[in-house]
């Protein structure tokens, strides 16, 4: 794949640094970014059930839950795991190259289309 | 629990003292002993909330509750209090909901009141939120007991209720079931007044036969009600719970009943009414009865007459007042004729009643003239079978059924 | 304001929308309720409902009439059978607007204040709400109710309403 189809989001340190949660708007689109054992996983930064910020909330393993109801969402799949949330958050494909965390454009492209 | 410091009259239930019904005291104690404690109260119809997540809000006693369908086939009767600063949380009379969030800081609760979520509970990147041991189920919304007996929906705040058909007593099952007999209930519409009397006035009043005749000068005068006409005032077994029920004297709306009876009780023999339909009915229920009532206390009147069917909620809104809300239904198939005719029938109760009005305004008379001897007056509450027995009778000149009452409430209060 | 001959007939205009509901307030103020229901064509409609019920679609009424003759019934009851502290009522009128004038019918809405006073006590109000009401001319050319509606704000009325406004 050609490297202008990954825009790059975040520093693995970063987000390290960050205990492994972390908050980054790119090119509008609010994004969340996970660590968990090493692997990266990132989805929108927006709860399906009342809009709240996931990156405000409490990452324990591969959950999210929201800060705001405590609803929970697998973070690899983004499946409603737990009330009041049922509809399923959007994920991105990430990749690591070196210290960098990329995305694609094209899932970017189409996460801001409904922004 | 408050012990109250009066004394009731030697003579017993045949006579009611006036502090019964003005007294602070024991309004705060009725609360304890009988609205919170293990007795069924009113809190809607089935109808009322048809699909899940439909809601009302309501009052028993003094405290709100929000009445939802948290499943297909489950009703949650809910106290409508945030449990983390005490907001009454459901502002509006009624509506569909998804799960009941306070305004104040989005506590959320589901349908059937579980406490599920709490904003920041742990922290914002781990900074403060709620302790480590915080346990949601410890926080829910207060549940009340439930129990939807054709098509009624009873609460209580005690665990310890017995089931209501038990609560209610097999004597008085059949005047309960003629009027809600399981099939499919429909609103009309809602009234509702505050009435400047006592909550317990309203209930010895429909447990009264002896004024029906005597004060309500419509029912003779257009034949509805007679004092002469078969009848029947029958009380469960502990004398809380009662039912009237009437056989029609006549045909309705015909003039002249000339009788004697007619003439002592000075009715104008000669009114008739210009547009009948005002009280044409239609026998729908089980059995000949124009008037059926089955009075659950404390707290709910069903009751039928001619097509009105009606639910009168009581409201107790300290010793001096109470609300009144009533509720008109119908079946749901009901065509457009029989709709119409309720809405007619309609104007024989609730706040302009032609009938009802002479309650409302006779009962708030009444608390006036309590207030002026408080602590030396008592009702006297002779009429009926050589005034001293508490029996059911087949006639109207009794006051037997508050004898009753009072027999109840003296034990259930302690006085 | 009945026609005789010679008279013009009563225009649909608001002067006479206006002279139809002064006097109609002030023949209820008055307690000439026999009167009242002369302010209405025959086969008419008469409602004093509550706004929840209104705004709910259902039909209950604090007070109702399909037809003049009930009118003529509810004065009755008022005036021979239902029992009541005395009292006096007064009711205020504002914003009269004809919303539309159809066929020969006039929509009127208005606003309603009414104030009651029971012996001894302050006055207080009883009722808020808004008419919503049909006019026709009857057959003697006589401007007249053919739907009157007042449609309550007070949900919660205080112990009864006896007289119609």
């Amino acid at each position: 794949m050609a490297d202008s189809e990954w825009i790059r989001i975040a520093s693995a340190t970063e987000l390290r640094e960050a205990g492994g949660l972390l908050g980054q708007s790119i090119r509008g689109v609010p994004l969340a970014v996970y660590e968990v054992g090493g692997a990266c996983f990132v989805t929108l930064d927006r709860c399906t059930h009342a809009q709240a910020r996931l990156s405000e909330g409490y990452l324990e393993g591969f959950l999210i839950e929201c800060p705001l109801h405590q609803g929970l969402f697998d973070i690899r799949t983004g499946e409603a795991k737990g009330p009041p949330c049922t509809e399923p958050l959007r994920t991105f494909e990430v990749r690591r190259e070196g210290e960098d965390l990329l995305v694609s454009l094209k899932s970017l492209q189409e996460a801001q289309e409904e922004e | 629990m408050k012990t109250i410091a009066k004394r009731w009259p030697a003579t017993g239930v045949t006579e009611i003292p006036y502090w019964v019904y003005t007294d602070k005291d024991v309004y705060e104690s009725e609360l304890d002993r009988i609205w919170y404690a293990d007795h069924w109260l009113y809190a809607g119809l089935e109808a009322e909330v048809p699909q899940v997540g439909s809601y009302r809000t309501t009052t028993l006693g003094e405290r709100q509750v929000i009445v939802v369908r948290s499943a297909q086939d489950q009703i949650s009767v809910l106290e409508n209090r945030c449990r983390h600063r005490g907001v009454q949380i459901c502002q509006a009379r009624s509506g569909k909901l998804d799960g009941i969030t306070c305004p104040y800081h989005q506590w959320s609760y589901a349908l059937d009141g579980a406490l599920q979520g709490v904003p920041f509970r742990r922290g914002i990147k781990g900074k403060g939120g709620m302790p480590q041991d915080f346990s949601p189920s410890d926080y829910g919304l207060l549940r009340l007991k439930v129990e939807v007996v054709n098509g009624v929906i009873w609460a209580s705040f005690s665990d310890r209720t017995p089931p209501f058909r038990e609560y209610l007593g097999e004597r008085l099952w059949s005047s309960y079931e003629r009027i809600v007999s399981g099939r499919r209930l429909r609103v009309v519409g809602y009234n509702r007044q505050f009435i400047a009397a006592n909550w317990k006035l309203v209930i010895e009043n429909i447990r009264d036969p002896y004024h029906g005749a005597l004060l309500h000068v419509f029912l003779p005068t257009f034949g509805l009600f007679r004092p002469d006409q078969a009848s029947e005032m029958r009380m469960d077994e502990t004398g809380r719970h009662g039912s009237l029920m009437s056989l029609p004297a006549r045909d309705p709306g015909a003039a002249g009943h000339g009788e004697d009876i007619t003439r002592d009780i000075a009715v104008d023999a000669s009114l008739q009414l210009a547009d009948k339909r005002l009280i044409e009915a239609v026998k729908e229920l089980k059995g000949d009865q124009t008037l059926g009532s089955c009075c659950v206390f404390p707290s709910v009147i069903l009751l039928q007459q001619i097509n009105a069917l009606q639910v009168r909620h009581i409201i107790p809104k300290g010793p001096d007042g109470c609300e009144l809300m009533w509720t008109h239904f119908g079946f749901e198939e009901d065509d457009e004729e029989m709709r119409q005719r309720r809405v007619r029938h309609g104007n024989l109760f609730g706040p302009a009643g032609l009938v009802s009005v002479d309650d409302s305004e006779v009962l708030a008379m009444a608390q006036r003239g309590f207030k002026t001897a408080e602590e030396s007056g008592a009702a006297v509450v002779q009429m009926g079978t050589g005034g001293r027995e508490n029996t059911n009778e087949g006639h109207m000149a009794t006051e037997s059924a508050i004898r009753g009452l009072y027999q109840y409430y003296r034990e259930v209060m302690g006085v | 304001m009945t026609a005789s001959q010679g008279d013009p007939i009563v225009a649909l205009d608001r002067d006479n929308v206006c002279a139809l509901y002064d006097a109609y307030f002030d023949t209820l103020d008055a307690g000439r309720l026999e009167e009242w229901p002369d302010f209405f064509v025959t086969e008419c409609r008469y409602r004093i409902i509550s706004r929840e019920n209104y705004e709910a679609g259902q039909g209950l009424c604090i007070m109702q009439a399909d037809s003049k003759g009930m009118l003529t019934d509810r004065v009755r009851a008022i005036l021979k059978t239902q029992v009541y502290a005395p009292r006096y009522c007064r009711r205020f009128y504002s914003g009269l607007r004809v919303v539309k004038a159809v066929g020969g019918e006039l929509e009127v809405k208005q606003n309603v204040l009414i104030v009651q006073t029971l012996l001894n006590k302050p006055s207080e109000i009883l009722g808020c709400g808004a008419g919503h009401d049909r006019l026709a001319l009857n057959e003697s050319g006589e401007l007249k109710f053919v739907d009157r509606t007042l449609i309550l704000d007070t949900e919660m009325i205080r112990n009864s309403v006896i007289y119609p406004a």
